[in-house]
C-alpha cells in the first residue's frame, strides 16, 4: 500500500497531467500551423473547443448503446489511473500497484477496448471500420512493445517501471546496445500508439470521417478529445519515465519534486517537438502496408533480445 | 465433515438423478425438475468438498475393489479439489441454467440429457480423485462416452460427424494414455499412482512416457494439433454441456499433464520438457485465437478461443515443469500457480461466455452472429454478463482474466531472468505471443460483442428478441459475479492457487500476496493490487462525470433519436459492419498462418479418404473366418437343436415324467 | 397280528380308492372319493398308532381327518362345481381298463423294490410301505395320464397322501411340526391349484391340458 505523500503525489499527478493534456495537443497544432507557415491557433485553443463542446447538445444516434455513452469516462478513468502509476517526476512509481508494465500495457488495451467498442456501438459504419483498424493496430504494435519492454526489465531485474528507469539511470544495465535497441523499438512502437501521422489509421479524418469519434457530439466530443489528449501525454511520459529518466526526483523532497517537474516539462516539449516535426513532413502510410513497417519494430526489438541474450 | 463425505454425497445424489430422469423421461417438464434439482444438490455438495481440500493433507480413502490388479483408491488432495470445486462450480449454474434452457429440448429427450450430463459430471469428479490407473481410465472413458452422447443430441448429420470426429481422437487419446501408464505400471509392478510416484524411471522410459501422456491428455485438452476436434464437438452440443465441456472437461487434459507431468514422474524432469510445454502452450495460444478471429458463429469462436486459452495454461504449467527441472522451487511454485489459476479463471469465463452465446441463440434461433444484432435492448442482462465474460477473457483490468495473466508473465519473466540458455530464449518468446494473443483476443471480443449486441438488427430474430429466461439470467449472473470477485479478491485467491500448487510440487510454500497487493513471490521487486486497481477507477470516474455534468442545465437534453452520419444518405442495415469485415486485415495481414489449416485440411481429406478403402477392405475380408468354420458349426448346432427339441413337448405332465424318472435313475445310482 | 393284517387289508382298500379317484368322470366326483381315501389313511394312522405305540400318530390322524377329509374336499367341491367343459369328455389318454393294468404294473413295481430294502423298524409293514411308494407313483400316473387339468390336481394330492404314509410308516414318532408342514402344504398348494384352474377356464373356457400350451407368450 502507498504512504500518504506517494497517494497525494499520484493524485497530484494525475490531475496535474489531466489540466495539462489540451495545453500539450494546443502545442501540437501550433506547431502544425507553423510548419505549415500558418499564423495558427493559439495553444490555449482546445481549452476553449472543450468549454464550446461542453456548451453544445449530446446527439447520439438511435442504434447507439450505453457503451457508446459511457466511453468517454471510462476513457478518462482508465488513463488517470495509469497517470498515477508512471514514474514521471520521481524515479519511483507514486502507486506501484500501478506501476508494473503488464498493468499499464493491459489498462492500455482496456482503452482500446472501450474505445473500439464503442466505435462498434454507435452503428454507424464509418466508426465500424475505425473501430477495426484501431484493433488491427493494436494487434500489430502490443507485441513490439512487450519485446523492448521485455528486454528492458529483463536487463532491470524486474518488470515495475519505475526500477527499470531507476537501472537505466544509474547506468546498473550491463549491455547498453541491447538497452538502445530497445529504446530505439519501444520508441517505434509508441509512436504508433499515439496515433499521429503516418499511422493516423483510426481516425482517419479525410477517410474515416474521424473513425470511432464520428457520432459523438458536445460534452462526450468535449471528453474523448481530452482523453485522446492525454492519451498522446501519457504515452510520451511512459517513454520518458521508462528510458529517460535522468533528471527526475529519486526521493520525495520538495526541491526534488521541483527538478523532477523541470525536467519533465522540458523533455515533454522536446519530445513533441520532434513529433511534430515528423508527423507533419509525411503522409498517412497505406493501412495494407503497416504490417510492413511494424515488421521494422519488431525486427528492432528482436535485434535487442539477441543483444542481450549474448550479452553484448 | 471430510472432503470425501461430501464427495460421496455428491457421487450418489449424481446418479439417482440419473437413474431419475431416465425413469421419469416420458414426462419432459418433470425430467428436467428432477435432474436439475439432483443436479443442484450434488454440485452443491461436490462445491463444498472441494472447497474444503483445498487447504490441509490429502484424503485417501482405499477399498479393495473387485479387481486383485486395481484397487480402488480416491486421493482427494488440494489439486483434486480445485478441480472438483471447479467442476461443481460450473456444473451448479449450468443446472440452474438448465431450469430453462432444456425446455428448447423438450420432446426431443430430456430424461437422456439429464442422464447423460449426470454421468458426464460424476464422472468427471471421480476422474480427478482417481489414484489408481486403471480406475483413471475407466472413468475417464465413461466421460468421453457421456459426452458423445451430448455433443450427438440434435442428431443432424452435422453433429453426428462431429461427433464421430470427437470419439475418434478422444480414443487416440485415451490409447496415448494408456500406453504411458502401462509404462508406469511395468516398472511400478501395481498399477496404483502411490507406486507410480515411488518408482524412477530411467531418462528415456520418463520421456516417453511423458510424451506420450502430453500427448494422450493433450488430445483431450485439445491444444494444437490435436485441436481438430474442439470446433466441431463443442457448438454441437447444447449450450449448457458446451460451457462444461469447455469449462471443465479440456481442464481435466491440463489436469492429466500435471499429473503426469509433475505428480507421478516426481522429481524426475528434465528440461525439455517444460520447454515443450511452453511452445505447444505459446503456439496454440496464437494460432487458437488467430483462427477464432476468422469465425461468425459463435460457438465455434468461443471454442477456438477454449483452444488459446489452454495454450495460455499450458505456458504456465511449462514454466512450472522448468521451475522443477531447474530444482527452483519458487519458480516451479509460480509456474503452475499461474496454470492453475488461469484454469479457474478461464472455467468461470468460458462458462459465462457459452452460456450467454446460449441465451442469444434460445431467443434468435441461429448460432451466426451475422444474423443477430443490437441485442443490449432487449437484452440488457445477457449483453452485460457477456460484455464481463469478454473483459475477462481479454484480460482486461481488474477482473480475473487479467490477474492470472499477470502471474504467467511474472512465472516467464522470471524464468527468464534465472535460467539455461534455452530457457532465457524461449520464455521471452513466449510472452511475445501471450502479448499478440492478448490483443488479438481484444479484437475477437470487441468482434463479438459489438456485432451481436450493438448496432442495428439485422434479422427478424433479433428485432423480436426478448430477454433470457430468469434462471439462465441467474446463472450467467453468478459466473460474472465470480468473474469480478475472482479478479477483485485476488489477494484472498491468490494464496489458496499457492498453497494447491506448493501441496502438488511438494516444495514449501511462496508468499504470493500482502493485505491487498500481489507479488509474484517475495524478492521480486513488483506488485500488483486489483482492488486499488478498482478502486482507483472508480473514483477518478467521478471527475469526467462532474465534468460531463457541470453545464447540464445550460444545455438541451440529450437527444438519442438520430440516424448515423452515411455522408448524406440514410443508413441502411447493409451498411453495417459485419464480423466479417471487421476481422478481414487480421485475415490479410496474417494469411500465411490461415493457409496452414487449409493444407492440413487437404492432408486430413486424403486420410479420410484413405480410411475409408481400408474399411472397405476389411469389410469384404472380415467375414472369411465365419464363412469357413462359424457357420458350418452354427448350422450344424441349429439341426441337431432341431432334433432335439421334439423332447419338448410342450405338455408340463411329460416333465413331471421326466423328473420322476431323473430322481429314480438317480436313487438307482446312489444306491449302487 | 391282527393289526397287522388289518393295516395290509387298508391299504390294498386305498389302492381301489385311488383307481376310483383316478377314473371318475367328473371332478366333483372324485373329490368325494378322495375324502373316502383320506378317511382310510387317518383310520390307517390310528392302527399304526396303536401298534407302534406312538402318541404322535393319533394326532396326526386328527388333523389329517380335519385337512384331507373335511377341508380340501369342501374347497374342491365348491371350487370345481362350476367347472364343466363339455368339449373334454373323459379326457382320459388311454381307456379305463388299461389304466388299472397301469396300475396293477406299478404296485407289482413297488413291490419287487421294496423287498429288495432292508428295515429293522417295519418288517411286517413292507405291504403297507409298497402301497404307499405306490400311491406316489400312482398320483403321477394320474398327472401324465389325465387330460383334465382338475385331474392334476387330485394326481398331486395322491403323492401328497402316499408320502404322507410313507412318512408315517418309516418315522412313527416324528413331532408334530412335521404333520402341520405336510397339512398347510395340502390346503395351501390344492387352494392355489384350484385357483389357477378357475382363471384358466375363465380364460380359454377349457380344461384341456394339451391346449395349455396356447398360454405361452
Amino acid at each position: 500500500m502507498p504512504t500518504l505523500s506517494h497517494f497525494l503525489l499520484a493524485v497530484v499527478q494525475a490531475l496535474a497531467l489531466f489540466a495539462v493534456a489540451p495545453l500539450i495537443s494546443g502545442l501540437s497544432r501550433f506547431e502544425r500551423a507553423k510548419m505549415h507557415t500558418r499564423r495558427g491557433p493559439s495553444i490555449f485553443q482546445d481549452y476553449r473547443d472543450i468549454y464550446k463542446l461542453l456548451r453544445r447538445q449530446d446527439l447520439a444516434p438511435g442504434e447507439a448503446g450505453r457503451i457508446f455513452q459511457f466511453m468517454p469516462v471510462v476513457m478518462l478513468a482508465t488513463l488517470m489511473v495509469i497517470a498515477t502509476g508512471l514514474p514521471m517526476l520521481t524515479r519511483f512509481t507514486p502507486i506501484s500497484a500501478v506501476g508494473d508494465l503488464i498493468t499499464v500495457v493491459y489498462l492500455f488495451a482496456l482503452i482500446r477496448f472501450f474505445f473500439s467498442l464503442s466505435g462498434l456501438d454507435s452503428g454507424s459504419s464509418f466508426a465500424g471500420i475505425g473501430a477495426s483498424r484501431e484493433l488491427t493496430m493494436g494487434v500489430l504494435v502490443e507485441p513490439i512493445m512487450m519485446l523492448a519492454l521485455f528486454v528492458a526489465a529483463l536487463l532491470a531485474g524486474s518488470t515495475n517501471l519505475g526500477e527499470i528507469g531507476i537501472a537505466i539511470s544509474s547506468g546498473t544495465v550491463h549491455s547498453a546496445a541491447a538497452t538502445l535497441l530497445a529504446a530505439g523499438a519501444f520508441a517505434f512502437a509508441l509512436y504508433i500508439e499515439l496515433g499521429k501521422l503516418p499511422y493516423d489509421m483510426a481516425e482517419a479524418e479525410q477517410e474515416l470521417q474521424e473513425g470511432p469519434l464520428t457520432e459523438y457530439s458536445g460534452p462526450s466530443l468535449a471528453l474523448v478529445k481530452w482523453g485522446l489528449a492525454l492519451k498522446q501525454t501519457l504515452v510520451v511520459g511512459w517513454f520518458i519515465g521508462v528510458f529517460l529518466p535522468f533528471g527526475s526526483a529519486t526521493e520525495m523532497s520538495f526541491f526534488g519534486l521541483i527538478g523532477g517537474l523541470i525536467a519533465f516539462v522540458i523533455k515533454l516539449f522536446v519530445i513533441f517537438g520532434v513529433i511534430a516535426v515528423i508527423e507533419n513532413s509525411v503522409a498517412r502510410a497505406r493501412f495494407r502496408l503497416t504490417p510492413q513497417h511494424s515488421w521494422l519494430g519488431v525486427g528492432a526489438a528482436s535485434l535487442a533480445f539477441v543483444f542481450y541474450l549474448v550479452g553484448l | 465433515m471430510t472432503p470425501l463425505s461430501f464427495f460421496w454425497i455428491s457421487i450418489l445424489v449424481s446418479v439417482v438423478g440419473a437413474l431419475a430422469s431416465i425413469l421419469v423421461r416420458n414426462s419432459d417438464s418433470t425430467a428436467i425438475r428432477a435432474a436439475s434439482g439432483a443436479g443442484i444438490v450434488a454440485s452443491a455438495a461436490g462445491l463444498v468438498s472441494g472447497l474444503s481440500a483445498l487447504s490441509g493433507p490429502a484424503a485417501v480413502i482405499d477399498l479393495a475393489g473387485p479387481y486383485p490388479f486395481a484397487h480402488f483408491v480416491l486421493r482427494v488432495d488440494p489439486l483434486a479439489g480445485l478441480m472438483i470445486s471447479v467442476i461443481s462450480l460450473l456444473s451448479l449454474v449450468a443446472w440452474i441454467y438448465g431450469l430453462a434452457y432444456m425446455r428448447e429440448y423438450e420432446g426431443r429427450g430430456v430424461g437422456g440429457m439429464g442422464f447423460f450430463m449426470h454421468i458426464f459430471i460424476a464422472s468427471m469428479m471421480l476422474v480427478v480423485a482417481a489414484d489408481n490407473a486403471f480406475w483413471f481410465l475407466i472413468f475417464f472413458e465413461m466421460m468421453s462416452l457421456a459426452s458423445y452422447f451430448l455433443v450427438i443430441f440434435d442428431q443432424n448429420d452435422e453433429a453426428v460427424s462431429a461427433g464421430f470426429l470427437y470419439f475418434f481422437v478422444a480414443h487416440a487419446g485415451s490409447v496415448l494414455i494408456m500406453a504411458a501408464f502401462f509404462l508406469m505400471a511395468n516398472a511400478a509392478g501395481s498399477f496404483d499412482f502411490a507406486a507410480f510416484r515411488e518408482t524412477s524411471l530411467s531418462p528415456t522410459t520418463a520421456s516417453i512416457v511423458f510424451l506420450l501422456g502430453f500427448l494422450g491428455f493433450g488430445a483431450k485438452a485439445g491444444m494444437i494439433p490435436l485441436h481438430i476436434w474442439l470446433p466441431r464437438a463443442h457448438p454441437a452440443a447444447p449450450s449448457h454441456a458446451s460451457a462444461l465441456m469447455s469449462g471443465v472437461m479440456i481442464k481435466i487434459g491440463v489436469f492429466g499433464i500435471i499429473k503426469v507431468g509433475l505428480d507421478l514422474l516426481g522429481g524426475q524432469e528434465l528440461l525439455w520438457w517444460g520447454v515443450v510445454v511452453l511452445a505447444f502452450g505459446a503456439v496454440s495460444s496464437v494460432l487458437g485465437v488467430i483462427y477464432a478471429l476468422a469465425e461468425h458463429d459463435i460457438k465455434k469462436l468461443l471454442a477456438y478461443h477454449s483452444v488459446e486459452n489452454i495454450g495460455i495454461i499450458l505456458l504456465g504449467v511449462g514454466v512450472g515443469m522448468i521451475g522443477i527441472a531447474m530444482n527452483n522451487p519458487t519458480l516451479a511454485v509460480l509456474g503452475l500457480m499461474a496454470g492453475l489459476y488461469h484454469l479457474l479463471n478461464h472455467a468461470v469465463f468460458k462458462g459465462l461466455l457459452f452460456l450467454g452465446a446460449g441465451s442469444v441463440i434460445y431467443r434468435t434461433h441461429t448460432k451466426d452472429m451475422e444474423a443477430m444484432g443490437g441485442l443490449a435492448k432487449a437484452m440488457p442482462w445477457t449483453a452485460l454478463s457477456f460484455l464481463i465474460g469478454a473483459l475477462a477473457i481479454s484480460a482486461i483490468p481488474p477482473l480475473n482474466g487479467f490477474v492470472s495473466e499477470w502471474y504467467t508473465y511474472q512465472a516467464l519473466f522470471a524464468g527468464a531472468l534465472e535460467g539455461s540458455f534455452l530457457v532465457r530464449f524461449a520464455t521471452p518468446i513466449a510472452a511475445v505471443m501471450l502479448a499478440l494473443t492478448g490483443a488479438l483476443a481484444v479484437m475477437c471480443f470487441v468482434k463479438a460483442y459489438g456485432v451481436i449486441f450493438s448496432g442495428p438488427a439485422r434479422s427478424e430474430n433479433a428485432r423480436n428478441a426478448t430477454e433470457a429466461p430468469h434462471s439462465m439470467v441467474a446463472g450467467m449472473a453468478i459466473l460474472a459475479a465470480a468473474c469480478v470477485l475472482l479478479g477483485l479478491l485476488a489477494p484472498l485467491v491468490a494464496p489458496v492457487m499457492g498453497n494447491i500448487a506448493s501441496a502438488t510440487l511438494g516444495v514449501p510454500a511462496v508468499m504470493f500476496a500482502d493485505g491487498a497487493t500481489l507479488m509474484p513471490g517475495e524478492g521480486a521487486r513488483t506488485v500488483l493490487s486489483t482492488p486499488l486497481i478498482a478502486v482507483l477507477l472508480i473514483a477518478l470516474a467521478m471527475l469526467p462525470l462532474v465534468i460531463h455534468g457541470i453545464n447540464a442545465r445550460m444545455r438541451a437534453t440529450r437527444r438519442h433519436t438520430e440516424a448515423a452520419w452515411a455522408t448524406g444518405y440514410l443508413p441502411d442495415v447493409h451498411m453495417a459492419l459485419t464480423a466479417k469485415s471487421f476481422a478481414q486485415p487480421i485475415r490479410m495481414f496474417f494469411a500465411p498462418l490461415y493457409a496452414v489449416r487449409k493444407t492440413v485440411s487437404t492432408v486430413w481429406a486424403c486420410l479420410t479418404r484413405g480410411y475409408e478403402r481400408f474399411v472397405c477392405f476389411a469389410r469384404r475380408n472380415e467375414p472369411w473366418a465365419d464363412n469357413r468354420f462359424v457357420n458350418p458349426i452354427a448350422s450344424g448346432v441349429g439341426v441337431a437343436g432341431r432334433r432335439f427339441q421334439v423332447i419338448q413337448g410342450g405338455d408340463f405332465r411329460i416333465y413331471c415324467l421326466y423328473i420322476v424318472g431323473a430322481l429314480v435313475a438317480l436313487l438307482i445310482v446312489a444306491a449302487s | 397280528m391282527h393289526e397287522f393284517l388289518f393295516i395290509n387289508g387298508l391299504s390294498g382298500l386305498l389302492i381301489i380308492t385311488a383307481l376310483m379317484v383316478i377314473l371318475s368322470k367328473k371332478a366333483i366326483n372324485s373329490a368325494i372319493y378322495y375324502a373316502a381315501q383320506s378317511f382310510v389313511i387317518v383310520v390307517l394312522f390310528i392302527f399304526l398308532g396303536a401298534q407302534t405305540g406312538s402318541g404322535e400318530l393319533y394326532l396326526w390322524s386328527f388333523t389329517a381327518f380335519i385337512t384331507k377329509v373335511l377341508l380340501v374336499p369342501f374347497i374342491m367341491y365348491t371350487m370345481f362345481r362350476r367347472l364343466d367343459d363339455g368339449e373334454l369328455g373323459s379326457g382320459q389318454v388311454m381307456p379305463a381298463a388299461f389304466s388299472a393294468i397301469g396300475a396293477a404294473l406299478i404296485v407289482i413295481l413297488c413291490y419287487a423294490v421294496v423287498s429288495g430294502v432292508t428295515l429293522p423298524s417295519a418288517e411286517n409293514l413292507k405291504p403297507a410301505l409298497a402301497i404307499s411308494l405306490a400311491h406316489f407313483f400312482l398320483g403321477l400316473f394320474c398327472i401324465v395320464a389325465q387330460r383334465n387339468i382338475l385331474k392334476q390336481v387330485f394326481g398331486y394330492c395322491l403323492m401328497e397322501n402316499g408320502s404322507h404314509l410313507t412318512l408315517a410308516i418309516l418315522a412313527p414318532n416324528a413331532p408334530e411340526l412335521v404333520e402341520i408342514g405336510i397339512a398347510t402344504d395340502a390346503v395351501f398348494a390344492v387352494a392355489i391349484m384350484a385357483v389357477l384352474g378357475t382363471r384358466i377356464f375363465g380364460k380359454f373356457n377349457s380344461l384341456d391340458a394339451g391346449k395349455l400350451t396356447t398360454l405361452k407368450g
